[in-house]
């Protein structure tokens, strides 16, 4: 499956929130990332079928989402951001709803509704009303209904917001395993979700698609820019103004600070190897961020 | 599938509070009002027997009662002066039914007694005997007050908790962000916003039989329910002139009908509503307004323009609910859907208008909901 995003702009009367986006994507799981207000909403909105572009197309397998209709909505898997659940619903009752909506005949959706919740280890709990749900558990039953169509193509805005590392790193895993034919492009603020397992790492910033590449590509770039930098913890103000820093760690009157710089910094600076995480502060590190 | 979709739907309309707590406040009030103005068993029972002993069918030996009655209230009343009047309850009873054949025989033979030569003798009888007519006087209270009762104050409770019960249908989804879900579902659009009209529907439609049923086991309880199986035109103090030649149970029966098509009119209309907004007190009190928009105009006696024209006959659903307009006025169409053509029940077609006004209130809230669901986006 091949699901191209061709030149897609989407503005809200006088906001361009997205601008020009083109992209293609091929089965693997792609990492979206960006500030509060870069657009991944909006293009994630616009990839699940619930908002149109202002221009441009989405097309899969060179048929436009417009043409496809149900049949496009049919290969997808949606979580978004923010869903307030029916906390009157039981996690089971809940399933079935979305089993319905989607489509799925009803044996077929008892077999699926009981293998996603153990997936996603809330079996236990799928008689229990969404409203006595904790965060997480709410969180891993969003991502349980993004699954029950089998999608071909996932799309999960923030799926690890209010997840525990545990349960972050069990997603990360299932997300890892269930990739295989299909597409998945996740949204997250936390780095560490996708430098193990995106296959391509998509940087959105003011609208614009930045960057499309895989991650170890983007980290190559980034080689001898990242540095470890102790200074006497007064001149951390300073050191501020004139870099992009990182993770501070304070060692009584000394602070040893990760910054991101072109060249090699001054005073005791000791070159490390980048993290993806070096990357969000390289190209977002002077922007203020803001809501989308 | 579908099944499965209208069901779940049901099931969110059914968990909302607000609807059994409004729909405990109404009966509640009711049930208040209803006891506050029940005559005592000893009562109740004198009336049964008075008709059960006086009632039926009008004879010469009965008119002759009918007078003697009439004297001997008259007198009553002549002895009493100023002073109030009291009667012994059995003799109460016994007047009800007195004046009862003589409603009956006013409202009844009212033309042709005129038109009749012999109507000068003042033998009333003979007259309807001529006419091929039969007054009949039956005990009309538990029927008469079964069949108001959405036309004064019915159509209030029903309307309220049809619109308390959809205007968070879409609005609630809007704003909690599970229209982000729905809409990127397979059936979402289409065969979800179905099954949302037709759970509506049927949430609609369970109003007026709440009400209905709570209405008539009262009645049935403290009074029985005699009386279903005749003639609707036997109820003269309301029906005297009705051209329906269906039961009291048809014309009620087909008023529940109406009145339950007409709460799902106003229903699908408060979910269009819902669908337009993020808050649900929005489409509540717009619903809400529409449904008395026509008092208000009427109260305020605004000046005929074509706006008053307009509000009168768009906005039509307190009528519709109340269904007060069946009587001879009901088109050939209801009365197929009925099934009771079969069954002789006749009526004329003064004002087949509001029927196919009910028809359009019905369809184009549910075409334009269908419609602005396909094209809905979530921004």
């Amino acid at each position: 499956m091949k699901l191209v995003i061709d030149h897609v702009s989407r503005s809200y009367k006088r906001h361009l929130a997205i601008d020009d986006v083109s992209c293609e994507l091929t089965p693997g799981i792609y990492g979206l990332i960006g500030p509060n207000g870069a657009g991944k909403t909006t293009l994630m909105r616009m990839l699940a079928d619930v908002l149109r572009p202002s221009s441009g197309q989405i097309t899969v397998n060179g048929t436009s989402t417009a043409v496809l209709g149900e049949r496009y909505r049919d290969l997808l898997g949606y979580l978004p951001q923010e869903v307030g659940f029916y906390s009157y619903f039981t996690g089971e009752r809940f399933m079935r709803y979305i089993a319905s909506l989607k489509g799925l005949p009803g044996r077929e959706s008892e077999a699926r509704i009981t293998a996603l919740l153990r997936l996603v280890q809330l079996e236990d709990q799928r008689h229990r009303k969404i409203g006595h749900y904790s965060g997480g558990m709410k969180r891993r039953l969003g991502i349980a209904q993004a699954l029950l169509n089998d999608p071909k193509l996932l799309i999960l805005d923030e799926p690890t917001a209010g997840l525990d590392p545990k349960e972050r790193i069990r997603l990360r895993n299932l997300l890892s395993d269930i990739s295989g034919e299909r597409i998945v492009i996740l949204s997250t603020h936390i780095i560490t979700d996708i430098e193990f397992i995106a296959k391509e790492v998509l940087i959105l910033k003011d609208g614009r698609l930045v960057r499309q590449d895989p991650p170890e590509q983007i980290l190559h770039e980034l080689e001898g820019k990242v540095w470890s930098v102790q200074i006497p913890a007064h001149r951390l103000h300073e050191l501020e103004k004139q870099y992009m820093v990182g993770n501070i760690q304070r060692r009584g009157d000394e602070a040893l600070a990760r910054i991101i710089a072109d060249r090699r910094p001054e005073g005791e600076a000791t070159a490390l190897e980048p993290r993806l995480e070096d990357i969000y502060l390289y190209y977002f590190g002077d922007q203020p961020e803001r809501d989308e | 599938m579908m099944n499965q979709l209208i069901q779940l739907e049901l099931y969110k309309i059914f968990s909302q509070k607000v609807i059994y707590i409004a729909a405990a406040v109404f009966a509640a009030l009711y049930i208040s009002q209803f006891y506050s103005s029940l005559p005592s068993a000893e009562q109740r029972a004198l009336d049964k027997a008075a008709y059960t002993t006086y009632g039926g069918v009008l004879t010469e030996d009965k008119l002759a009662w009918v007078e003697a009655q009439y004297e001997a209230y008259e007198q009553a009343r002549l002895a009493a002066g100023d002073q109030r009047l009291h009667l012994e309850e059995s003799f109460r009873a016994e007047h009800r039914v007195a004046m009862d054949f003589k409603s009956a025989l006013q409202g009844r033979a009212t033309k042709p007694l005129d038109e009749h030569p012999s109507s000068e003798s003042g033998n009333r009888i003979v007259v309807i005997a001529s006419t091929g007519e039969q007054v009949v006087v039956i005990q009309q209270e538990v029927w008469l007050r079964i069949l108001i009762f959405i036309q004064e104050v019915g159509y209030f409770f029903v309307a309220a908790l049809v619109i308390l019960g959809l205007a968070g249908s879409y609005s609630r989804e809007t704003s909690a962000g599970m229209d982000q879900l729905l809409y990127s579902s397979r059936h979402g659009r289409g065969k979800g916003t179905v099954a949302k009209l037709l759970a509506g529907a049927a949430y609609c439609a369970t109003i007026p039989l709440f009400f209905g049923g709570l209405v008539v086991s009262l009645y049935g309880v403290h009074y029985g329910l005699h009386g279903w199986d005749a003639p609707l035109i036997h109820y003269t103090r309301l029906f005297g002139q009705t051209t329906f030649t269906g039961t009291a149970l048809h014309y009620y029966g087909l008023q529940v009908l109406l009145s339950a098509i007409g709460c799902i009119a106003l229903g699908w209309l408060t979910m269009l509503l819902s669908a337009w907004s993020r808050n649900v007190l929005v489409p509540a009190m717009i619903a809400g307004l529409l449904f008395i928009l026509p008092v208000i105009v009427l109260f305020l006696s605004l000046p005929e323009s074509p706006v008053t024209w307009g509000v009168m006959l768009l906005f039509r659903y307190m009528e519709f609910i109340q269904a007060n307009y069946i009587e001879g006025q009901i088109p050939e169409l209801f009365f197929l859907l009925w099934g009771s053509l079969d069954r002789g029940i006749s009526a004329g077609r003064a004002d087949p208008m509001i029927m196919y006004q009910l028809l359009l209130s019905l369809m184009i809230p549910a075409i334009l909901l269908y419609w602005s669901i396909r094209r809905k986006q979530v921004r």
